[in-house]
């Protein structure tokens, strides 16, 4: 054993001064880092905090995210996520160990983003949020369309050309909410709640132009996410380019790929329109033409039916009338002879015994009559 | 159906009906008077639906949350 110097009781402090200390310095020299490094042993506790190792190959640090600042957390924590934490260094008295508190996260580069939105997409997805059956059909010609998305963006600029291009009939009700960073989640959910409110609006476009992952993350948040599946308005999501699939795409009634093509979903094309009516307008005509022209061929056909009966008619008659003629008394008279009748009773005679002499007879002829009396009566010839 | 109909029905339902009408009038079933009356309604909506598209623009507002809910502004689009 080597001699140790004496030591005095006024060089000793206590093991709660040092932590104290200790705290106190790493409190003024590491109070607003960036440190970035790997999850593991990702913990949530029962009143929301969330505890977690952030490590990297050779080292690794406690890390513990209060209930505040994990709530406005972007995107859900994973193990094996790559992450960049802002951050204060912290001693923790009771069990003297170091730790990071965290009061920010981003995602270090596309692979934690794309985990977060794999993992999400599948939560969701098992809720039955993205489920065909919940959704409702667009209206084919809305009354007005409520629009989400940043007025100073390209994507208003590009919807609203659009629908003029079409010579769309279109009252559009816009409401100006940022379209990216970490407050633009709420000015959406706002948005979407301001215009799902107006009973006039029949269609909601959410949309904003293209970007990288992180640029769209906002359309990936459960947040927004659920604000959609919750609207009762037809909702239509066009974010970013064609590329670009995000979850309002998944859980929106509609997707659409572009703002240009959100455009014709809410309004029909003014020129097509109006090349159908033309069209359908000539066929009317044509179709009506057509219709009085076999009319009048109808009408033309049934005159000459009815003429027909007409004709074998007057035949029968002129035959029976010439019959008739011939059977008249005035025919036999014609040949001379003439009928005689009892003047007192109009009785025609036809013998010589049916008068007396002194009897009046009238004698027709064949023009005019006599009125005679009978001088004899002979029986026969 | 009156004309007041005619007015309130939307562009694409009157332009169905219209197709509708022109079917049947081509098919040359119907009576000639039901024809006539066909006609005259496809040509009422065929005058309709064409004001409606000449009439045709794009309104653009705003809607902000003001102090006492919220307040339509109108806005001019930047063509």
């Amino acid at each position: 054993m080597s001699q140790l110097p004496e030591v005095t009781a006024s060089d000793v402090i206590g093991v709660s001064d040092l932590v104290a200390l200790l705290r106190e310095t790493f409190e003024d020299a590491f109070s607003d880092l960036w440190v970035e490094g790997e999850v593991g042993s990702l913990h949530r506790s029962r009143p929301g905090h969330l505890y977690f190792d952030l490590k990297d190959e050779a080292a690794q640090l406690r890390c513990a995210m209060f209930r505040g600042a994990a709530s406005r957390l972007e995107f859900e924590l994973e193990d094996g996520m790559r992450i960049r934490v802002h951050a204060k260094v912290d001693l923790y008295p009771e069990r003297g160990s170091l730790q990071l508190i965290v009061s920010r996260v981003q995602a270090a580069g596309e692979g934690a983003l794309r985990l977060a939105f794999e993992r999400l997409k599948a939560r969701l997805a098992e809720e039955g949020l993205f489920d065909p059956a919940h959704k409702q059909a667009i209206p084919e010609e809305p009354r007005r369309i409520g629009l989400v998305t940043s007025l100073q963006g390209a994507a208003v600029h590009d919807f609203l050309r659009a629908l003029k291009v079409r010579q769309a009939d279109a009252d559009v009700l816009a409401v100006d909410a940022r379209v990216q960073g970490e407050e633009a989640w709420r000015e959406i959910v706002r948005g979407l709640h301001l215009l799902d409110a107006q009973p006039e609006v029949d269609v909601i476009v959410l949309t904003r132009g293209g970007g990288s992952l992180e640029d769209l993350w906002t359309f990936n948040r459960e947040e927004v996410v659920r604000c959609l599946f919750e609207l009762q308005t037809p909702v239509i999501s066009a974010i970013g380019h064609e590329v670009d699939f995000v979850l309002t795409d998944a859980v929106a009634d509609m997707r659409a790929p572009t703002p240009t093509a959100a455009a014709a979903l809410v309004a029909p094309d003014g020129a097509a329109l109006h090349q159908r009516l033309l069209a359908l307008g000539e066929r009317l005509q044509r179709a009506q033409h057509a219709r009085l022209r076999d009319a009048r061929q109808r009408l033309a056909v049934l005159r000459v039916g009815l003429a027909q009966p007409a004709r074998a008619f007057r035949a029968q008659l002129n035959t029976l009338s010439a019959k008739l003629n011939a059977l008249s008394p005035l025919a036999v008279m014609g040949r001379g002879f003439s009928i005689a009748s009892r003047e007192s009773d109009g009785q025609v005679l036809q013998s010589a015994t049916d008068v007396s002499v002194g009897d009046e007879v009238g004698i027709r002829l064949l023009r005019g009559r006599l009125r005679t009396a009978v001088v004899a009566v002979q029986e026969s010839e | 159906m009156t004309k007041r109909d005619v007015e309130k029905v939307s562009f694409e339902a009157a332009l169905q009906e219209l197709q509708a009408l022109v079917a049947k009038l081509e098919s040359g079933d119907e009576t000639l008077e039901d024809s006539l009356k066909s006609f005259e309604r496809g040509v009422a909506l065929v005058r309709v639906c064409e004001q409606r598209l000449s009439a045709a623009e794009v309104r653009v507002s705003q809607l902000e949350n003001g102090p006492d809910g919220p307040v339509e502004s109108s806005l001019e689009p930047d063509a």
